[in-house]
């Protein structure tokens, strides 16, 4: 399905008074991740496929067993305007395909997969775990805004991936007994009747594609024993979809590209 | 608070919502779409059509919600819940159960209200706030927003909007006439705004008859409003540009409460409820007062803290007496420095000062040359906090001024 740059939009909320705001979910990732997909066709494998080097420098392998974080999953239909709303059914899919995509892919690479980890739904902010949650946000955040061709920090340079959570990570290693953690954010957006209309109608015109749906996705896995970001990967592509097995397994393969098995 | 250091500084993350209708302001149209008018409004305990658009924003809310509670700035104390959620749900009649409260830690003037009926209260407004009639007042408004269905209103009409700017803006920009489109995305952003505006009226006056129905003093809104407007008039930046506020202008929205209130015979047994507000929120006053600072808006700070200080119980003098001289002293202009040094002297005579008052007053006499007076004020307020994070540089400060130098 053809696809565009489309910042994943939420409905507005009704505010009272003067000054308005809301907290949104992952909203500054999903902005990075619209930028990224900007800068997509010029970004090769090589450059965002990510894996840490060892004390020798030798990219680090899998070693151990993996525990699929529960992913940030939202899809949502891109109407004929252009404005995105969100899909229940369609999200409720996609957040379980995707870890059973996973699965099969660590299962055929070889590596031992634990029962995932659900986040729980009121889970104290102020705990080391809630604060490791967030940390991965934020650092997920930063690998990604400097692994872009042309936004490398100087203390980053080359095909180093150099980033860790900290030893605050055994917090996870408890509660899961794993000895990595891969954590996913993934927006995917698909085009309604009325949109691929009017794009082909656009596109007929006007010679100009006005966009349709995206996919963005940024993924981590993180060593539970010491911390370190073992490998970085993100998505940003007009494809993929998530609705179904065949193309959550799709994209897995995709999101899953360079996992130091 | 500590001089020299930086204040724990709130980062206020952008609404998506607001960020995002942003984004999708630039692709909307002229006022096309019609209002829409016969939507009815929600019953108690009622919940949208599965499959329906109203069903996916209660389901995206719901997702947004969920992160709501697990975020750092949600206030979680429970005595100061429980007494702002009993005012909701007074307000709120039989749709107590529809409605769940958040107070978020942000130090603006702000309230608001998801579809599905999470409503969000900024500290920065419990802090402006005189009284449970105001407090009643703002939260009938919010309600007002989630029975009518406002967003899904909003929503709808967005919706509409871009459908038509999609072509208008296809056509401008194959002509080449891009500034054509330009204009029409201004036009529509102010068209969208006085939608809103109209659904704001709406939401006032169903707050309004909320306060009635439950007994309050009807004048709140117009006592809120008087003092929201002094402080609007006092920034010194960011003012709101009339057309693209999304609210009535305040003037405009006081007005509109003092007459309807003028226009109700007078309730001798109406309630304001200000001792119970006020010692609600008292515990809360000395964090929501330095986060107000830490806001850098110090014209507006000023204006606020004093008006707060005019109204405030005698207990609370000395508080807001002292607030008053930081906010002139991290202004520091013109004779602000001086005027500090008056409120911090003041503060000291006044019930309800918190230690940092004899601190500022000591610096500021020990800068008057007043050696022995700065260091019976510094004395007292490492008794008052020997553990304080600025301990040791007071504990300095004192042997210089104790000392033969």
């Amino acid at each position: 399905m053809p696809r565009t740059p489309q910042a994943p939009e939420t409905p507005p909320r009704a505010n009272a008074w003067p000054d308005a705001g809301s907290t949104p979910r992952g909203a500054r990732l999903a902005l990075l991740l619209v930028l990224a997909l900007c800068a997509a066709p010029t970004a090769t494998l090589a450059e965002k496929n990510r894996v840490a080097t060892d004390a020798n420098g030798r990219p680090v392998h899998i070693a151990g067993s993996v525990v699929i974080v529960e992913p940030d999953i939202e899809l949502s239909e891109v109407l004929a305007g252009g404005a995105n709303e969100p899909r229940s059914a369609w999200s409720q899919a996609a957040r379980r395909l995707y870890p059973a995509a996973v699965h099969a892919r660590l299962q055929a690479g070889g590596v031992r997969a634990l029962p995932d980890y659900d986040i729980p739904d009121d889970l104290d902010p102020d705990t080391r775990l809630g604060q490791v949650l967030r940390l991965n946000q934020a650092v997920s955040v930063s690998a990604l805004a400097y692994t872009t061709a042309g936004n490398q920090l100087a203390t980053k340079r080359g095909k180093r991936l150099d980033w860790t959570l900290g030893p605050g990570v055994s917090a996870l290693h408890e509660a899961t007994g794993a000895d990595y953690a891969l954590f996913t954010y993934m927006r995917d957006s698909y085009t309604s009747g009325g949109r691929k209309a009017m794009r082909v109608a656009a596109l007929v015109l006007f010679g100009g594609d006005i966009g349709g749906g995206a996919q963005v996705g940024v993924t981590t896995l993180v060593d539970l024993r010491t911390g370190q970001v073992v490998w970085f990967n993100y998505l940003a592509r007009q494809t993929g979809d998530l609705r179904d097995e065949a193309g959550a397994t799709a994209t897995a393969q995709h999101m899953l590209e360079g996992l130091p098995l | 608070m500590t001089r020299g250091r930086p204040l724990a500084t709130l980062r206020i993350r952008l609404s998506c919502g607001t960020l995002l209708l942003a984004v999708a302001s630039l692709s909307m149209a002229q006022d096309v779409a019609p209002a829409h008018k016969g939507l009815p409004a929600l019953a108690a305990s009622a919940r949208p059509a599965p499959g329906s658009d109203e069903a996916e924003l209660w389901y995206a809310m719901d997702r947004d919600e969920l992160s709501l509670r697990q975020s750092p700035y949600l206030v979680r104390d429970e005595a100061l819940n429980r007494y702002v959620h009993g005012v909701l749900c007074k307000v709120t009649a039989g749709y107590c159960g529809d409605v769940r409260l958040y107070i978020v830690d942000v130090p603006y003037f702000n309230a608001s209200m998801a579809p599905n009926g999470a409503l969000m209260l900024w500290t920065g407004a419990l802090l402006r706030i005189r009284n449970e009639a105001q407090l009643a007042l703002v939260l009938g408004h919010e309600f007002g927003h989630y029975r009518e269905r406002h967003t899904l209103q909003q929503w709808r009409r967005l919706k509409k909007n871009s459908t038509f700017l999609s072509v208008f803006g296809m056509a401008a920009a194959g002509a080449g006439v891009g500034y054509a489109g330009m204009a029409a995305n201004i036009a529509s952003q102010a068209g969208m705004m006085k939608f809103s505006r109209d659904k704001e009226r709406e939401a006032d006056r169903i707050g309004f008859a909320q306060l009635d129905a439950q007994g309050y003093d009807l004048h709140a809104g117009e006592e809120l409003w008087d003092a929201m407007l002094r402080e609007e008039n006092a920034r010194d930046y960011g003012k709101p540009l009339p057309v693209f506020s999304s609210h009535p202008e305040t003037r405009e929205r006081r007005d509109d409460l003092a007459a309807a209130a003028a226009a109700h015979a007078p309730n001798p047994n109406a309630q304001r409820g200000t001792a119970a507000y006020q010692a609600a929120t008292r515990p809360f006053r000395v964090h929501w007062l330095d986060n107000e600072l830490s806001r850098r808006m110090y014209s507006s700070s000023v204006q606020a803290i004093d008006d707060l200080r005019r109204d405030a119980p005698a207990q609370d003098l000395g508080l807001y007496t002292f607030y008053l001289g930081e906010a002139h002293l991290r202004r520091a202009k013109g004779d602000d420095r001086a005027t500090a040094a008056r409120l911090f002297a003041e503060a000291t005579t006044l019930p309800g000062a918190p230690p940092a008052a004899w601190r500022e007053h000591g610096l500021a006499l020990r800068d008057a040359g007043d050696r022995a007076g700065a260091a019976a004020a510094l004395r007292r307020y490492l008794q008052a906090v020997p553990a304080a994070d600025d301990a040791a540089f007071i504990r300095r400060d004192l042997a210089d001024l104790e000392g033969a130098r």
